[in-house]
C-alpha cells in the first residue's frame, strides 16, 4: 500500500485555492444593498402589518375580557345591594307587623277584661284606631 | 436566484406569522368565551341570589298577613270592624307589597 502509493504520480492539474471576496469587484455595496432593501420592503410591510395585527388582536381581546369582567362584577354588586335592601325592607316591615300585632293583641285582651263599658271600649277602639293610622301614614 | 430565495424566505416568515396570526386569534377567542361563560354563570348566581331575597320577603309577608287577619278576625268578634278601617287598610298594604313582589320574581325568573 505505501509503495503504491509512492508510486502513483504527482497530480498536475491540481487546482489552486480561489478566494471569492464578498462584494464581486465593480459592484457597488451600497447600492445593491439600498436596491435589495427597495425591492423588498413590499414584503417587509406585509411582515409588519401581520406583527401589528397579531398585537391589535391581543390589545382588543384583552380589552373586551377586561369589559366583560366589569360586567360580571357590577352584576354582583347590584345583587348584593339589593339583597342587602331587601333584607332592609323586610325587617322594617316586621317591626311594623310586629307592633300592630301587640296593639291589637292588648286591644283585644282590653275589650275581653271589660266587655260591659261599651263607651269606654268605643273610645279605646277609635284611639287604637287613629294612632295606627297616624302609625300607618308616616 | 438570490431574489427566488428571498422571496422564498420572506413568503416563510409571512406563513410563520400567519400561522400565530391564527394561533393568537383562536386564543383569544376561547379566553372570551371562557369569560362570558363566567360572566353567564355569575348572571344566573346573581339572579338567584335576588330570587331568594324576594322569596324570603314574601315569606315573611305571608306570615304576617296570617298573624293580623287572625287578630283582626278576633277582634271583629268583640268590636264592630268598620271601628278597625286602619288594620283593613294595613292588611291591604302587606297584601299589595306580596302582589309586587310576585310580578317581580316572575320577572327575574323570566330573566327579564
Amino acid at each position: 500500500m505505501s509503495e503504491r502509493k509512492q508510486l502513483l504520480p504527482k497530480s498536475s492539474s491540481r487546482k489552486e485555492e480561489v478566494v471569492y471576496e464578498v462584494c464581486p469587484p465593480g459592484i457597488d455595496l451600497k447600492k445593491e444593498t439600498a436596491s435589495t432593501f427597495l425591492r423588498s420592503l413590499p414584503k417587509l410591510l406585509v411582515i409588519i402589518e401581520s406583527v401589528v395585527n397579531i398585537k391589535n388582536m391581543q390589545a382588543s381581546a384583552d380589552v373586551e375580557i377586561k369589559i366583560i369582567r366589569e360586567m360580571g362584577d357590577n352584576l354582583q354588586k347590584q345583587a348584593d345591594a339589593f339583597v342587602k335592601e331587601e333584607h332592609a325592607r323586610r325587617e322594617s316591615a316586621i317591626t311594623d307587623s310586629e307592633f300592630i300585632r301587640r296593639l291589637l293583641n292588648d286591644l283585644y285582651i282590653f275589650l275581653k277584661s271589660t266587655q260591659n263599658n261599651d263607651d269606654v271600649q268605643k273610645a279605646v277602639i277609635e284611639t287604637v284606631n287613629q294612632s295606627l293610622q297616624k302609625y300607618l301614614s308616616r | 436566484m438570490v431574489s427566488f430565495m428571498r422571496d422564498l424566505y420572506f413568503s416563510g416568515i409571512h406563513d410563520i406569522l400567519n400561522l400565530i396570526n391564527e394561533h393568537k386569534y383562536q386564543e383569544a377567542r376561547g379566553l372570551i368565551q371562557r369569560e362570558l361563560q363566567n360572566y353567564r354563570e355569575n348572571e344566573v348566581r346573581a339572579r338567584r341570589l335576588q330570587l331568594d331575597a324576594i322569596v324570603q320577603s314574601i315569606f315573611q309577608l305571608n306570615l304576617q298577613i296570617h298573624f293580623i287577619q287572625e287578630q283582626y278576625r278576633n277582634l271583629a268578634e268583640l268590636c264592630p270592624p268598620d271601628l278597625l278601617s286602619s288594620v283593613d287598610e294595613f292588611i291591604t298594604i302587606l297584601k299589595l307589597d306580596k302582589v309586587e313582589l310576585e310580578a317581580q320574581k316572575k320577572l327575574l325568573a323570566r330573566g327579564v
